[in-house]
């Protein structure tokens, strides 16, 4: 086999595991979608942030800006992992403590209104884009690179497989 | 969780609020400070041939970040634990 038909092998076979856990592992609850129901240890917890620290995003994107940059694209990293340090000092605790797991869901029930909820998912959605942006670039250079689609197509792609995400928590 | 009168609340809110100003402070300082606004000023210090702001922006601030969030949470388990809010070990 040549190496164009192994990468296609590999990527076939970590797709069809991903969608297979995302239909195999549907969560029932929200608790049970971002916590898994609160089974998980705290130290597997932490390694399953890291890990979604380490994504196209931080290893593509950010190197990318970087490398383009140079030093002063190095202050996305203070953003980047700064932000984490204000995540557990200012919010998490306070949803841990109100037992909501989302802005969204702590701000609907905090001001007991809808549409302070909408605002609030809104925000998220905004907030949260770039870094998603990131991860579908990143896809993107990736599937061009070694799996020679189109870009639009790579592009695509990444969608179909954030699609899932939204499937299994459904 | 035990009743608590209205003045420990307060006590246990300003203490709250004191741990998170200091660390934020240190927060700023790591971040913004060494690694953007003093950057120039600490790349003339150099350790082992590395810039010390370069330095810091690359890593010396990740450390800083990392050892804030423990930090935090040991402190904040300890008030949680003083003010007799911390969350009980269920087995």
């Amino acid at each position: 086999m040549t190496v164009q038909g192994w990468t296609f092998l590999m990527v076939g076979c970590s797709f069809a595991l991903y969608i297979g856990v995302a239909i195999w592992s549907r969560a029932s609850s929200s608790g049970e979608f971002y916590v898994a129901g609160g089974n998980v240890p705290p130290l597997v917890n932490g390694m399953a942030t890291a890990a979604d620290w380490m994504s196209a995003a931080s290893f593509i994107s950010m190197a990318g800006l970087i490398s383009f940059m140079g030093r002063d694209g190095s202050v996305y990293l203070m953003g980047w992992t700064g932000g984490y340090v204000l995540l557990a000092l200012l919010l998490a605790p306070y949803l841990r403590k109100f037992g909501k797991y989302t802005v969204p869901d702590f701000v609907g029930d905090r001001y007991y209104s809808r549409v302070a909820r909408v605002v609030a998912v809104v925000c998220a959605i905004f907030s949260g884009s770039p870094t998603l942006l990131g991860r579908c670039a990143g896809w993107e250079s990736y599937s061009h690179g070694f799996l020679t689609l189109k870009s639009l197509r790579g592009y695509l792609s990444a969608w179909v497989l954030c699609s899932f995400t939204w499937y299994s928590a459904e | 969780m035990v009743k608590n009168d209205n003045g420990r609340r307060k006590e246990y809110w300003r203490k709250n609020l004191q741990y998170l100003g200091l660390l934020l402070v240190v927060w700023f300082i790591a971040s913004y400070g060494c690694a953007i606004l003093f950057v120039d000023y600490l790349d003339k210090i150099k350790i082992r041939g590395f810039r010390l702001g370069f330095w810091f922006t690359q890593q010396g601030s990740m450390y800083v970040f990392v050892m804030l969030i423990f930090i935090y949470v040991k402190l904040m388990n300890l008030l949680d634990k003083k003010h007799d809010v911390d969350e009980k070990e269920s087995s």
